[in-house]
Formats: C-alpha cells, structure tokens, sequence
C-alpha cells in the first residue's frame, strides 16, 4: 500500500501540465491571447479616463 | 440616478454632460514661439443656472434676440466626473502628476462619499445605456468654459443630460459648497 497521494507536488504538476497540453490541443491558446489583447484595451481606456495635459508650441509666423 | 435625458438640446443646458472637453491652462507667446498648456477632461457636468443659459441662447443664437445684450453670459461653469475607483485610490489626477487624498472605499469616508454627505464631492450612478461609470463631482475642481466653444464642441460630444431634480440637487450642492465659510482653526 505504498499509493502515492492525490495531493502531492508532484501530481498537482502532472495534472496542470496535463490540463495545459489538452487546452493548447484543443487551440484555445490563441483565444487566451484575443482575452489577453482585450484586457489590454479595457486598462488603456481605463488610463483614457483621467485627465490629461497636452502642449503645444508653435512657431508663429508673420503675414 | 435614474432620470437621465439622452436626447440632446439646441442649447447648453444645466446637467448637460459632455465628454473630452479642453481647459487652457495657459497661453503665452516668447520670442516668435507661442505655447499652450491645455487640460482634457474626459467628462464635464454643466453647473451654471439653466435660466441663464437660457436668456444666453435667446441673444446669442435665437431670431428673436432682442436689441442689446443684457442677458449675455462671458462663460459657462463646468467640474469635472472622475471615475470614483480612480478617486477612492487618490490616482484620478495621476496623468497631471498629482497625487489626491486616498478615500477608503469600503469604509465611513467611502460610504459617506457615495451618500452625497462630503461636501466636496457629488456621487453619480448612470444607467446602462449610458456609457459612464460611476463617477464624482469634484467641486473644487470647477473651471470656466467658453460659451461658443461649448455649443460647437456639442455636438458629437454631448453624453447625456442629469434629469429634474438630481441636476437641482449637484446645483444646490455646488452653491453650497461655494459658498461655505472657513472659519479659523483653534
């Protein structure tokens, strides 16, 4: 009765690696990146929501 | 808040929403180069008495102006809607390099904020189809606004206007704040 437990390091890896390769196997890797792209542009227009300074300079010229 | 007019006005109006609106921090011209400062705020609530923009419009814009220009007004008050996660972190102003007091969301300054009991502030919930989050007046953030600058940039810009009642309320809340008197600490 030497069964190795359930709740090991070990199997806790082989089950995560496990569980990794069926997601890429079913192609959901490239769908992880579109959530990962969106997620980038809800924080960018999230920092778009503060107040922002803008300057400007400008040669004038004369008529 | 639940009353929220989307359709919008000819006019200016009190409780007038408007996103991307410009204040000029400064202009100045040195030796032939000229340089302007100027603050985008991404949403501004219209403070000033409807009345007055009312009698503003009939002069400015309106056939029947009348023969002078009694009722015309120089600029429009406006103040600033912060997104309130931004504000209860103290980061909203974070892009002009300030750092604002941090209010505790889920305790007393927090609640007390969102019952509209802080005088500074102004709470606002919107409906879902208006796209705005929750947000907070900053009265001590009021600045003045152009009139014609305003009625152009309108159009295209124009989010949503706060129903009767609640826009009587930011007024009143607004005045008071104005108007309170800093008596001298002991």
């Amino acid at each position: 009765m030497n069964k190795e437990s359930v709740f090991s390091a070990e199997h806790d890896i082989d089950n995560t690696t496990n569980s990794q390769s069926s997601i890429q196997k079913k192609g959901s890797a490239p769908k992880d990146e579109e959530k990962y792209e969106t997620i980038k542009e809800i924080e960018s227009d999230y920092n778009l929501s503060k107040p922002r300074r803008i300057l400007i300079r400008a040669r004038i010229i004369p008529k | 808040m639940k009353n929220i007019r989307i359709k919008k006005r000819a006019r200016i109006s009190q409780g007038d929403i408007y996103k991307d609106v410009e204040f000029i921090e400064y202009a100045i011209e040195k030796t032939g180069v000229i340089e302007i400062s100027k603050i985008v705020f991404p949403f501004v609530v219209v403070l000033t008495q409807d009345c007055d923009l009312n009698h503003d419009y009939t002069v400015r814009w309106a056939r029947n102006g009348g023969s002078n220009h009694d009722k015309k007004i120089i600029s429009v008050i406006v103040a600033p809607l912060y997104n309130a996660e931004h504000v209860y972190k103290g980061e909203h102003l974070s892009e002009l390099g300030m750092t604002m007091a941090e209010i505790e969301k889920g305790k007393t300054p927090g609640k007390t904020l969102r019952q509209n009991q802080t005088p500074r502030y102004h709470y606002l919930e919107f409906p879902t189809n208006v796209p705005i989050v929750s947000s907070v007046i900053d009265f001590k953030h009021y600045f003045t606004v152009n009139v014609e600058y305003l009625k152009k940039h309108k159009k295209g810009n124009f989010i949503c206007q706060m129903g009767p009642l609640y826009r009587e309320d930011v007024s009143q809340r607004f005045s008071s704040y104005l108007s309170r008197i800093g008596l001298p600490e002991q």
